[in-house]
């Protein structure tokens, strides 16, 4: 019985940290039409930005752990905010009126860029890395169960996180503007609010709640390899699309679906570990070939 | 008597209807916007439908050709209720449409593109395609023959044209070649959306001399035409509807609708009281 | 013969001969310089002949007037040149290998080209073919040749269960479902134990026709050619006739109605077209064609693993079809030669390879999105 619940607090911070990603990938979609299939690959930035600026630390000297955690949220935060907006600017943006087709494969290979440059350019690049501890390593007993703090703490950050973003894009005037230009870009810049800037500051935000889910999954896998990203980034994207792609409490019930269905599987299911993406994914298969607007669907039908 | 026979009923014991619907209704969330309409069309009838923007003529074509499946009410083509069926299902059976937003396929030529409005009179199959050729390039060349003809019944230059992609043509020879893609299958249910949208006067008049002609080629072919420029309908059709709002207000000659307030009103907008204090 | 075409038809030959000779030194030269220096020849060789619009005019002539001639020419040059490479044995295997992935292309090409479908599962129905013929050739015995169209049927029959279901999701959904199982079939692979795990498949038997063995060198006019030769005629053959079966493809009610949905798919109902069945068809007809190369790979190869069949194949096919050319078959060979060639013969840049793939795509989604041999008018007479 303890170890169910502690299963389903792992579950749950999975879960979360997939939403991080999702949430980018509903965001994305449901302001511009795209679906940014490196997303995943700018987490893993966020968690090799983590390694990076943990190792810099190194050489400090001694630096009281909570301050070097701080440090390193903080710049991921920055770094992985700009170069999310970066790529938006460079690869995303020219392809703005192009088919589908198009931005798709222009993402995919912008993902490969981006792996690729990292196994390359990284030293031993195409090892796995180990990603530092900067979360407290503390565990605490309640009768018989074993509850890691660690675990406890990244689904309080990702939660926190998500919540910001949800008030961030309800409650104040950017996130009206990014609203308005979900539903239809043409009138809001007809109404003032300049599209191009909003577009960017929309990429802003998903990048930088991407980069620190990076942190936050390196955190409890200990170890990052450069291609995370890439099945990150599939798990987020069919997070979003299972809940309903463009709705933002679907991706959250798509990450919790999918979270659930991988630890589950690889915990209650013999033999099945090497296995869970793949009941993961079958998972994902089933929800697009019988109800492919996703759980919570998208609102308007589109007028022939 | 209407009511009490039912729509269809009474239909069927009147004339040799090719087309009719009955109390067909669509709502798109909270709005109707196709309301009980009853719609009945003779072989060789060439039908007007008129209305201001936004009253139900395209949703109502794309409800009889199958992109949309009504909430309520029944389509009869050819005596076969249709409802249920798939667009290419229907197209088979013989109706052929143009899209108010002439939706042909760009990046292909403009003989491509009628010789694709022969699909559902083609036969070969994949195995033809693979194993026995000759077949497919017979039936391919035979196609692209009577496509010449059909875009040389409109101009020679359109014939001269037909190996450009269709992107690079201008407007109206666009619309032409969609109308051509239509015909392409000898359909026996014609729907025009909007044929005569963006040209000039004198294009307008080509255009309606054109349908004419095709009329009197085949005197068989039942067209229902929407139109925004009355001139036209007043000149092809046989009888004429108008909706508003997705209902049917108005049904008869032209001469008759023209004159009916409902149909005014409907175009002008209601007389306020004001105007007469 | 006229004078006139004598005199069109000498320096024709001679140009094409010309070309062949750049291609041939081009496969020999191993130092990097030399290979550069060919490479710049050649681009500024083309960047000359399009400067000066009289000599461009005059091949564009002689092409067409004479193209039953260049392409015989065209022929022997490719049946003779094994011959050539005689001394090069490596030569000729990365030959056979970018025929291999111009199989892979032609196939792809069908749905990205012509129907607008973004398929990234190629590395999963290549996958399927070779292993499945393969286990059955170890464990039942089968010869090679039955086992040729079995890989292509049991890839297409994955194809037709994978297109099925999805042909109600959108492209994007689509595209996530086929890279979505180009993961899950190389997890599986990779896994299960009855496909070999990491280790794979080995000693899968080379193909056999009566007693004359494919890893046998052949033997002609008292000149000995390595026995890659072997699998690089067979290739060319089976190359030569997907070629066929495109070109069928493009000149039939099939070829159109998948244009038709590549650009308006509601449109391409309206005409009959039952969209459905023409995306599945194209699904099946690639993962086919897929299936038999994989066939081809496990049997000349003799050894397969999971490695082969990863996203990364997915990805250097969708490449090749993007820089080839969209719905063009010459288009997409001569794209699979470029991208497969190239890179083997500055082996300097193997491990940046994936990289440059990355950037190429970009630039030509960019640049030319049409690929460097865009689509041509189908004409009818």
């Amino acid at each position: 019985m303890t170890q169910f619940i502690e299963q389903i607090i792992f579950a749950l911070m999975l879960s979360s940290t997939y939403a991080l990603i999702s949430v980018g990938f509903t965001l994305f979609f449901g302001a511009i039409n795209i679906v940014h299939f490196s997303h995943g690959d700018v987490a893993m930035l966020g968690a090799f930005s983590g390694i990076i600026i943990y190792g810099l630390f190194r050489f400090m000297g001694s630096v009281p752990s909570w301050l070097i955690t701080m440090v390193i949220f903080l710049l991921t935060f920055i770094i992985i905010g700009f170069l999310g907006t970066f790529f938006e600017r460079t690869v995303i943006k020219p392809f703005r009126k192009s088919p589908l087709l198009m931005v798709l494969v222009a993402t995919i290979a912008l993902g490969i860029v981006i792996r690729e440059s990292v196994r390359l350019f990284y030293p031993q690049g195409s090892n796995p890395q180990v990603f530092p501890k900067i979360l407290p390593q503390v565990n605490y007993e309640i009768g018989r169960l074993l509850m890691r703090f660690d675990h406890l703490l990244i689904f309080l950050i990702s939660f926190f996180l998500i919540s910001f973003m949800f008030l961030f894009i309800n409650r104040t005037k950017t996130g009206l503007a990014i609203r308005a230009i979900s539903q239809d870009i043409e009138a809001a810049n007809l109404m003032g609010i300049n599209s191009d800037i909003i577009i960017a500051i929309t990429f802003l935000i998903g990048s930088i709640l991407a980069g620190l889910a990076g942190i936050l999954i390196g955190s409890y896998q200990t170890v990052v390899r450069f291609d995370i990203g890439l099945m990150g980034g599939i798990k987020g994207f069919s997070a979003a699309v299972v809940g309903g792609l463009g709705n933002f409490y679907g991706a959250i019930v798509g990450s919790l679906i999918l979270g659930f269905t991988e630890s589950l599987s690889s915990a209650y299911i013999p033999g099945g570990a090497p296995y869970k993406d793949v009941f993961a994914f079958i998972i994902v298969i089933f929800f697009l070939v019988f109800k492919p607007s996703g759980i919570l669907g998208r609102a308007a039908p589109i007028k022939i | 008597m209407i009511k009490e026979l039912g729509y269809e009923r009474w239909c069927h014991l009147n004339n040799d209807h090719i087309l009719i619907t009955e109390d067909l209704t669509i709502n798109f969330g909270g709005l109707r916007a196709v309301d009980g309409v009853d719609f009945n069309i003779n072989k060789g009838e060439v039908v007007g439908l008129i209305g201001p923007n936004g009253s139900g003529k395209t949703t109502f074509f794309n409800l009889i050709t199958g992109i949309y499946k009504p909430d309520r009410g029944r389509i009869l083509f050819a005596g076969e209720n249709i409802i249920g069926e798939k667009p290419h299902q229907i197209t088979r059976r013989g109706i052929a449409r143009t899209f108010q937003n002439s939706r042909l396929f760009a990046d292909i030529s403009a003989l491509d593109n009628v010789i694709l409005g022969m699909y559902t009179k083609q036969k070969t199959s994949l195995l033809d395609t693979i194993f026995r050729y000759k077949k497919v390039k017979t039936e391919l060349q035979e196609g692209a023959k009577r496509a010449m003809e059909l875009l040389a019944f409109f101009s020679e230059e359109l014939k001269k044209n037909c190996l450009r992609p269709v992107a690079d043509l201008p407007h109206t020879d666009r619309k032409r070649v969609e109308i051509c893609r239509a015909l392409a299958s000898n359909p026996k249910l014609l729907l025009l959306d909007e044929p005569t949208g963006g040209m000039s006067p004198e294009e307008t008049e080509e255009l309606m001399q054109d349908i004419k002609k095709i009329k009197e080629q085949n005197e068989e072919v039942t067209i229902i035409v929407i139109e925004h420029d009355m001139s036209v309908i007043e000149r092809i059709a046989d009888r004429v509807y108008v909706f508003n709002y997705g209902k049917k207000i108005a049904e008869g000659p032209f001469s008759v609708i023209s004159k009916d307030i409902k149909v005014i009103e409907a175009y002008l907008g209601e007389e306020t009281e004001d105007v007469e204090t | 013969m006229k004078r006139k075409e004598i005199f069109e038809i000498i320096p024709f030959i001679f140009i094409e001969t010309l070309f062949f000779t750049i291609a041939y030194l081009f496969l020999i030269f191993e130092k990097t310089y030399s290979i550069l220096g060919i490479l710049s020849g050649i681009i500024l060789f083309s960047i000359f002949i399009n400067k000066i619009p009289k000599l461009n005019f005059f091949l564009a002539k002689c092409f067409s007037e004479y193209k039953k001639l260049a392409i015989i020419y065209g022929i022997i040059f490719i049946i003779a040149l094994p011959i050539l490479l005689r001394n090069y044995p490596y030569q000729i295997f990365i030959l056979f290998n970018a025929g291999l992935f111009a199989l892979l292309a032609l196939g792809l090409n069908w749905q990205i080209g012509s129907t607008n479908i973004v398929n990234f599962a190629t590395g999963a129905s290549f996958a399927t073919g070779a292993y499945t013929t393969a286990l059955l050739a170890i464990h039942l015995g089968w010869s090679f040749w039955i086992l040729l169209p079995i890989g292509g049927l049991a890839a297409a029959g994955i194809g037709f269960i994978l297109g099925l279901p999805c042909m109600k999701t959108k492209t994007y959904y689509l595209s996530l479902v086929t890279i979505a199982f180009t993961l899950i079939v190389y997890l599986l692979l990779n896994n299960l134990s009855w496909t070999g795990g990491p280790d794979g498949i080995a000693d899968i038997p080379f193909p056999k026709i009566g007693n004359y063995s494919f890893d046998s060198t052949i033997r002609l006019l008292g000149l000995e050619i390595p026995f890659q030769a072997n699998f690089y005629y067979l290739t060319v053959f089976l190359v030569a006739l997907t070629f066929i079966v495109d070109r069928r493809l493009r000149y039939s009610r099939i070829g159109l109605a998948w244009n038709a949905i590549r650009n308006d798919e509601v449109a391409a109902e309206c005409q009959g077209i039952d969209v459905t069945y023409s995306k599945v068809l194209s699904f099946s007809l690639n993962f086919f064609f897929d299936g038999i190369a994989g066939t081809l790979f496990a049997f000349c190869m003799s050894h397969i693993s999971p490695e082969s069949f990863t996203f990364n194949v997915s990805i250097t096919v969708v490449a090749i079809v993007i820089v080839g050319g969209m719905d063009n078959a010459v288009g997409v060979i001569l794209g699979a030669l470029l991208m497969t060639l190239i890179p083997e013969k500055f082996q300097v840049f193997q491990n940046y390879r994936m990289l440059i793939f990355g950037f190429i795509i970009l630039m030509m989604l960019l640049l030319r999105p049409k690929g460097l041999f865009p689509q041509t008018v189908r004409k009818y007479y």
